[in-house]
């Protein structure tokens, strides 16, 4: 089944240009069934990753941009009077949708960031006692600026934890800044693209990805690294349960993208940079790069033979 | 903390080993504590000068380098330049363990109550050091560690017991060193002026004795130890005697039974209440009723023996005995010889002899004192007629001289008279200073009877300090001065309470040899014989469960897990091709390295590293099959 992947990566890599691990990172989060984290600048093509995902894979796409003044019913819909059938009817918001681009969800005060967050985690929102369920597959691709921007409210950590990746796209390489410069940005083809796996084939897939093998000895490789990061001075506490769930989540998805039905310690040490970094709180005395720490604490963890 | 416990550990040594290598040791400690501080680090070839400085030092100091002195003063010596070579962790662990060795040598030296606490103070300290090593925290502070160190101790103290028990014992202690240099005190194996004088004023303990039937009063405690019969004019020596193996006097009256336990007093003989009748275990008997070992006695050594009552109607004294106990050198002291004579012409019998002799001493001038004055020449004379006055050689050689010189067998006898009643212990203590010399006097058809002449002498003429000996301690104590006011007594009563104590470590554990373990085991059914097998059963049954729990342990980690093995065995073989193989990189990383890098070893390794892949990670139905397959490939390799 994962042949039929390797064309859409290949399509979402003429868009976004020279990203190809992210954009790897970020479908195999959809297989994953998570929600996806993007932290960077301004303009480094957030926004353009998550369209061309939505358009490639046939998703319903909604754009919500977080403003410092949206309110929870901008995102989930309100109860509005109808005049003909003199009842409140409801009005389902943009978050009533499959896929979901929530722009700069930082610059949102905490009220607001919590209605998405808990769609998110129930998938279904409820409005004055009335519950509704939210499309299938639901998705969601949130972007934020470095928490040291003026005018942010940085997200909590029970908050970060919804979120199964958090990756950062950085700054292209020389040659695809050329490219880019030129004029000839992945923009223009994101117009052209075409879906090119029904919704069908999506939940077949992600179906597929959680019977993707983990066996006893991988798990005892994870059982280390969670444990590593409860023992570190480095971090004021380690990885919970839900976190070491999501790494295997991601890991399988990985692996399946990688043509395997099976999960190898690889997999583990390649998600779990984006699956782990952001879980993870640092301790007072620790300073430095957060993704530094925690690809240091996977190379003094071996893989047990 | 390594120091800390390293001082603690040879302090007991520091008083038994030469003062330089005492001060040798105290400056290596000081050193590594200030190059610790400092970061200062000598280079290798200094140590090792100094280490064979030292080496030579103590061959020079002993003229050896083995036997007990010179081999502890290397080991210190050693222990101390071990620590300044300390860095790892191996080191410091090695340090520590070594520091348990160390410690016992101290009972080498000493070995009392006050010792086994302090050294128990050690063991703590040196668990703790262990604990705060091993420790994945680090330092926890000190009541922390003591109580993990003392749970350990607690967790130790049934193997412990069961060893203490059962445990096979040699004959005599382990450490009981033959050449200990310690100074044998007690009484001698001869009698000059001015012998027992030097002994009386040491109170060190000589033994201990607990009855097993009722016990004498004190005044009748004349615990013998020799028979002197041999008289040069001036020393007071054993004469001929011969060993028995029994008093050939065949009737005798049992009176007390008591268990006697010696101090080590680095001499051979035994003492006993009079009269003997057979000799203990491991003695033997003389015909002039005394005890001798055949070795020195260099530990605690304790004994069961029996006071007896001799009927000697009709025994008469052989004449080897009697010319030995009528010996007298040919001349000298003519004025007692004669005056001797007189008086035994003026007595109706020998009874009556000595009774007069007796009142001699006690109506005339004759005084107590421990500062005689000193005669070098005709002993006697000057004694009985000149200066009269001694203690009790003085008074039984001059009353074994007359008693000889009237021609009646007589001899000297040394020991210890009286003791000290422990009511806390139910035992007596027999204290250096309660020696004591007498004499005994054979008379026809009572054999030989107990004549002691000090005893004769006039309460008034005994010097007043020696009178009031027996209560001197007390006033000591009580002294207003030290600022004290403690009720009368109570220094004794502690003193007779800490005698008590000592008594029972002495005797039940330090005492606690072969005879006491037999005895022990026969009393839960187990002889002797028996015992001995199961002992070595016991230690056989250990040594064999051992191995096979180390066996059982080895092949465990094998069958559970032959992947793993053969896997690190295929990571070697790469290891060996200089391919460097960090523990992080997974199976599939390695294969990546190796396609990338090394294409010839790909080739060869690639196979068994899929097949380790599918056997760890992949559902495989056959796996037996496969790991077959990936041991025959990685041998291969």
């Amino acid at each position: 089944m994962h042949q039929a992947l390797t064309p859409v990566l290949n399509q979402l890599n003429k868009v976004v240009l020279g990203k190809s691990h992210q954009v790897k990172l970020s479908v195999a989060c959809l297989l994953a069934e998570g929600h996806l984290l993007i932290e960077d600048l301004p303009g480094m093509g957030k926004t353009t990753l998550g369209q061309a995902i939505a358009k490639v894979f046939g998703l319903e796409f909604q754009r919500i941009q977080f403003t410092s003044d949206i309110l929870p019913a901008d995102i989930i819909g309100a109860n509005i009077f109808d005049k003909n059938d003199g009842q409140f009817k409801f009005h389902p918001g943009p978050v009533f949708s499959q896929l979901i681009l929530g722009d700069e969800i930082n610059r949102a005060t905490p009220k607001a960031q919590s209605a998405l967050l808990e769609a998110m985690e129930e998938q279904q929102v409820t409005v004055e006692g009335e519950t509704f369920a939210l499309p299938q597959p639901f998705f969601v691709i949130a972007t934020q600026n470095p928490s040291h921007q003026i005018g942010t409210y940085p997200l909590p950590e029970s908050q970060l934890d919804r979120f199964l990746f958090r990756i950062q796209l950085g700054y292209p390489d020389a040659s695809f800044e050329r490219v880019l410069l030129q004029g000839k940005s992945g923009r223009q083809n994101l117009n052209t693209l075409e879906p090119m796996l029904s919704l069908e084939d999506l939940m077949r897939i992600q179906q597929e990805v959680a019977k993707v093998t983990v066996s006893e000895h991988l798990l005892n490789y994870v059982i280390h690294l969670i444990k590593a990061t409860r023992q570190s001075p480095d971090f004021e506490h380690g990885l919970s349960p839900r976190g070491g769930l999501a790494l295997i989540g991601a890991a399988k998805a990985w692996a399946f993208l990688d043509g395997r039905d099976y999960v190898l310690p690889e997999d583990i040490q390649q998600t779990f940079i984006p699956a782990v970094a952001h879980r993870l709180e640092f301790s007072q005395k620790t300073s430095g790069d957060s993704v530094k720490l925690v690809s240091e604490l996977l190379e003094q963890v071996s893989v047990p033979s | 903390m390594l120091i800390f416990v390293q001082a603690l550990v040879l302090f007991p040594l520091w008083f038994e080993i030469p003062i330089w290598v005492t001060a040798s040791t105290i400056a290596l400690m000081l050193f590594k504590f200030l190059s610790y501080r400092l970061q200062i680090k000598l280079p290798a070839w200094i140590v090792l000068i100094f280490v064979f400085s030292a080496l030579a030092g103590v061959y020079f100091h002993f003229r050896t380098i083995s036997g007990r002195d010179a081999g502890v003063s290397l080991i210190c010596l050693m222990y101390g330049f071990k620590l300044l070579e300390s860095k790892s962790y191996r080191d410091a662990a090695l340090t520590l363990f070594i520091s348990f060795f160390i410690m016992v040598m101290a009972f080498l030296f000493n070995q009392s109550i006050v010792m086994g606490l302090y050294l128990l103070l050690a063991m703590i300290a040196i668990l703790s050091g262990l604990v705060a090593l091993n420790s994945i925290h680090g330092f926890q502070g000190l009541k922390h560690l003591s109580k993990i160190s003392g749970v350990a101790l607690l967790q130790a103290l049934p193997i412990m017991l069961v060893l203490f028990f059962l445990f096979p014992r040699l004959p005599g202690p382990l450490w009981a060193m033959p050449d200990s240099s310690q100074g044998g005190t007690g009484i001698s194996d001869s009698m000059s002026p001015g012998d027992i004088g030097s002994l009386t004023t040491f109170d060190d303990p000589a033994f201990r004795v607990k009855f097993e039937s009722t016990a004498p009063s004190a005044n009748d405690m004349y615990w013998r130890g020799m028979v002197f019969s041999d008289y040069d004019g001036f020393t007071w020596r054993e004469g001929v005697r011969s060993p028995t193996r029994t008093t050939n006097i065949p009737n005798f009256t049992s009176r007390h039974q008591y268990k006697v336990q010696m101090e080590p007093n680095q001499s051979r003989w035994l003492f006993g209440l009079e009269q003997l009748a057979t000799s203990p275990k491991g003695t033997f008997l003389f015909n002039d009723f005394t005890w001798r070992r055949p070795r020195k006695i260099t530990t605690q050594f304790s004994y069961s023996a029996e006071a007896v009552t001799y009927d000697y109607q009709g025994v008469e004294l052989s004449v080897t005995h009697r010319n030995v106990n009528l010996q007298l050198p040919a001349t000298g002291n003519q004025r007692t010889r004669q005056w001797a004579q007189e008086l035994f012409a003026q007595s109706s019998s020998t009874q009556d002899f000595i009774q007069r002799t007796l009142n001699v001493i006690n109506q005339q001038e004759y005084s107590y004192t421990l500062t005689p004055e000193v005669l070098e020449e005709e002993v006697v004379d000057g004694f009985w007629f000149d200066t009269r006055e001694g203690f009790c050689e003085h008074y039984s050689g001059a009353f074994v001289f007359i008693m000889r010189a009237a021609g009646v067998p007589a001899r000297v006898v040394t020991g210890y008279q009286g003791g000290e009643y422990n009511p806390y212990g139910d035992f007596y203590l027999i204290r250096q200073s309660d020696a004591h010399a007498w004499t005994e006097v054979w008379v026809d058809n009572q054999g030989w009877i107990r004549v002691d002449p000090t005893a004769a002498i006039d309460p008034s003429r005994v010097e007043a300090d020696l009178r009031t000996r027996a209560t001197r301690r007390d006033s000591w104590f009580s002294d207003k001065e030290f600022g004290f006011d403690l009720p009368q007594g109570f220094i004794q009563k502690l003193q007779l309470r800490w005698d008590a104590i000592k008594s029972f470590w002495d005797d039940s554990l330090m005492g606690y040899g072969q005879d006491q373990q037999n005895n022990w085991l026969s009393k839960i059914g187990i002889k002797s014989n028996q015992w001995r097998f199961l002992g070595y059963g016991l230690v056989f049954a250990l040594i064999v469960s051992g191995l096979v729990f180390g066996l059982w342990l080895l092949r465990k980690s094998s069958k559970r897990d032959p992947i793993e093995k053969y896997y690190e065995l295929l990571k070697t073989k790469l290891m060996k091709q200089e391919v460097i193989i960090s523990p992080h990189l997974g199976p599939k990383a390695i294969l990546e390295l190796l396609q990338r890098e090394y294409p010839e070893l790909y080739k060869k390794y690639s196979t068994p590293i899929k097949f380790y892949i599918a056997l760890r990670y992949k559902k495989v139905s056959d796996k037996d099959n496969l790991l077959q397959r990936f041991k025959t490939q990685v041998k291969a390799l």
